[in-house]
Parts: structure tokens; C-alpha cells; sequence
């Protein structure tokens, strides 16, 4: 692996470690007190970031399976 | 009203022509005119009297027919109160002490409805109210004791069989001797009174209750002013709570679009991916893009 594709590998698991994080607060956001709009919204951002984190997943290891 | 000042006039003045004598009442001061006093005092004419040798300031005594004279004079005055009495717009009777009806004025009539014919030598029960006959025996004994009943509020019937409001006032009649020998009532009917009264009384209700209903609302209404206060406060402060809160979540979006978007990402690819994976790749990170613009959008309008 190159130097270059270890930078965009990193690249993708700074993205990942972004989107983890993303998820974990829409995670704790809906056990608090919410209205029920901000919970249909905040719970819609939420399925999204997981889903996020397996697209990111997936990236890394298409990288990863480049070289 | 002079016939009845005339006792033991003083001639004070005869005319020149001796047409009339003037006389100087004692006790009252006035001057009457002989012509009066000739007919009342002496029974006789001015002429006649003209005829007897009266001086001026000579003392006239009453003839003899004087006594008869006083006793036309109470005649006159009893007819005078009772003629007064009839005309009063009161109602006034009187009764014995067994409760008979002794006289009866158009001011009973007219309250009452019956006519005097009708009525004197009945008993007075018949104006009362049958939960009231017990009212007859208690004033007469009230009578005999010589009291005086003032402004009795009380009810009476009249002879449409209607019962009335009214007030009676009753006083003891006696004979020459001062013995009691009856009453004699007034009676004042106060019905449209006592139905203004009770309306005013109804009005008052009414205002009461509207009052009541007035402070019950105005306080309600302090009370949502101060609810709408709290909620607010309450607001505000959820507001600015979910303000923080989305916030970091809108900052975290942010940070990935801008990822996302890095060019130089896409050059690397270029040269490090297959065109096919990166056209894979790149087909992934539209859809992150798309998907992390519109959470930035959704999460600033939550803010």
C-alpha cells in the first residue's frame, strides 16, 4: 500500500470515526426528552449514520482490497 | 274657618253708615265681620242687632244660644273629619272589639273592593288570610290594653279573593266616658313595593352572580396568564437546550460534507483505484453527501 492510498484509507477512517460519532449522539439524543417531530427526525438522521458507517466500512475495505 | 272663633267678640268699630259691625275677636286678634257674628253668635240678623245699643268697646256676651251654638260647631268639625276621611286615599275603618267593621271609607273600598253597604257589620276576619285569623284577636287584645300597633307589615285578602302586602296602623277608638269601644285602622297597601322589591332583590342576585362569575374568570385568567409565563420560560429554555444539542449534531454534518467534498480524495482515487471501485466509491460518498446535507438542513430547522 502507498503512501498516497494509506492517506486515503486514513482519510475514510477519520470519515468512519465522523459518522461513529454522528450516530453515538443521535443515539443518546433520542433517550432524552424529545418532542415527537424531533424524535421522528432525529431517529431518521440516526438509521441513516448506521447506515453510513456500513457504506464507510465498505469503502475502507474496497480500499483495502486494491492493494 | 271664623265661625269657629267667634266665642265672646268685642265691638271695636262700627261704620259709618252702620251697614256692618265690626268685631274684635278675643282670643285670635281677627276682625270679623258682624254680619257673621250677628247670624252664628245671636242667632239674629244684622238689622236686629243694629236695633240693641252697641257701643264700641263694649264686651258682647253669647246669648244663650250660644251652647247650642258649640255643638253645631263639633257637628261641623266631626263632618268635616269625616268628610276628610272619606276623601283620604287611605284605606280607613274601624271596628268594635269583637272584630265587627263600625265604618269603612272609599279608600277601603277602592283597596279592598268591597262597598261600604257590603262590608259594615261583617267581621274583619274576612280580610285576613286563612294562615292569618289569629292576627284579629291579637290586635284587639292590643287595643283593650290601649296600644298603639304601628306599620304592621302583614297580608290582607280583598274580595277578588288576591292577597295583598300592606301595612296597618291601628289605634284605639273611645266613647265620650274614654272608655275603649273599637279601632280604628289605616291600612297602606305596599304589594307594588314588595314587587319591586323583590325584583330589585332578583337584580341583586343576578349581579352577584354575574360577579361572581366575573372574579372566577378574571382569576382563571391570572391564572393562564401566569401558566402561558412558565410555559414560555419552559420554552426558552428547551429551546436553547435543543439548540446546543442539535447543534453539535449540525457541526458533525457539516465536518462529513466537508470530507465529503474534499478534492483531493477524489485525485488519490484517480490514481490509486480501479475505475470501477472508484466509480463505486464515488457513487457511495453522493449518497453520503446527499444524506449528510439534508441532516444538516432537518437539524438547523429543529434548532
Amino acid at each position: 500500500m502507498n503512501l498516497q492510498t494509506q492517506k486515503l484509507l486514513h482519510s475514510f477512517e477519520e470519515l468512519y470515526l465522523v459518522e461513529k460519532a454522528a450516530h453515538d449522539l443521535y443515539e443518546k439524543q433520542l433517550m432524552d426528552n424529545l418532542s415527537a417531530h424531533e424524535r421522528e427526525v432525529i431517529q431518521g438522521i440516526h438509521d441513516d449514520e448506521e447506515r453510513h458507517m456500513k457504506i464507510v466500512t465498505k469503502i475502507i475495505n474496497l480500499i483495502k482490497s486494491e492493494t | 274657618m271664623q265661625k269657629n272663633d267667634i266665642s265672646k267678640p268685642k265691638v271695636v268699630k262700627k261704620k259709618a253708615d252702620d251697614a256692618a259691625i265690626l268685631v274684635l275677636h278675643k282670643k285670635t286678634g281677627k276682625i270679623l265681620d258682624a254680619n257673621i257674628v250677628a247670624k252664628r253668635l245671636f242667632k239674629k240678623s244684622i238689622k236686629e242687632l243694629r236695633k240693641e245699643k252697641i257701643r264700641i268697646g263694649d264686651t258682647v256676651s253669647p246669648t244663650a244660644n250660644s251652647a247650642s251654638l258649640e255643638i253645631d260647631k263639633l257637628k261641623n268639625e266631626i263632618s268635616e273629619y269625616i268628610e276628610l276621611i272619606d276623601l283620604s286615599s287611605n284605606a280607613m275603618f274601624t271596628k268594635d272589639l269583637n272584630g265587627k267593621i263600625t265604618s269603612w271609607n272609599s279608600g277601603a273600598q277602592q283597596m279592598y273592593g268591597y262597598k261600604r253597604d257590603e262590608i259594615v257589620g261583617k267581621n274583619i276576619s274576612l280580610l285576613l288570610p286563612v294562615d292569618r285569623k289569629n292576627e284579629v284577636s291579637e290586635i284587639l287584645d292590643r287595643i283593650r290594653k290601649n296600644e298603639i300597633i304601628q306599620n304592621l307589615k302583614t297580608k290582607r285578602v280583598k274580595k277578588d279573593g288576591s292577597v295583598i302586602d300592606v301595612i296597618l296602623s291601628v289605634k284605639a277608638v273611645k266613647d265620650v266616658a274614654g272608655n275603649i269601644i273599637g279601632a280604628a285602622t289605616i291600612t297602606l297597601d305596599i304589594s307594588q313595593a314588595k314587587i319591586q322589591e323583590n325584583e330589585m332583590a332578583e337584580k341583586i342576585g343576578e349581579l352577584e352572580k354575574i360577579n361572581k362569575l366575573m372574579i372566577g374568570r378574571e382569576l382563571k385568567m391570572v391564572e393562564l396568564k401566569r401558566e402561558i409565563v412558565e410555559l414560555k420560560t419552559k420554552h426558552t429554555q428547551v429551546s436553547k437546550a435543543s439548540d446546543v444539542r442539535f447543534q453539535e449534531g449540525v457541526e458533525l454534518e457539516e465536518k462529513i460534507v466537508e470530507s465529503l467534498d474534499h478534492d483531493y480524495m477524489l485525485m488519490v482515487m484517480d490514481s490509486t483505484l480501479s475505475r470501477n471501485k472508484k466509480n463505486i466509491i464515488v457513487g457511495y460518498l453522493e449518497v453520503l453527501l446527499l444524506d449528510s446535507r439534508r441532516h444538516e438542513k432537518a437539524l438547523e430547522d429543529l434548532s
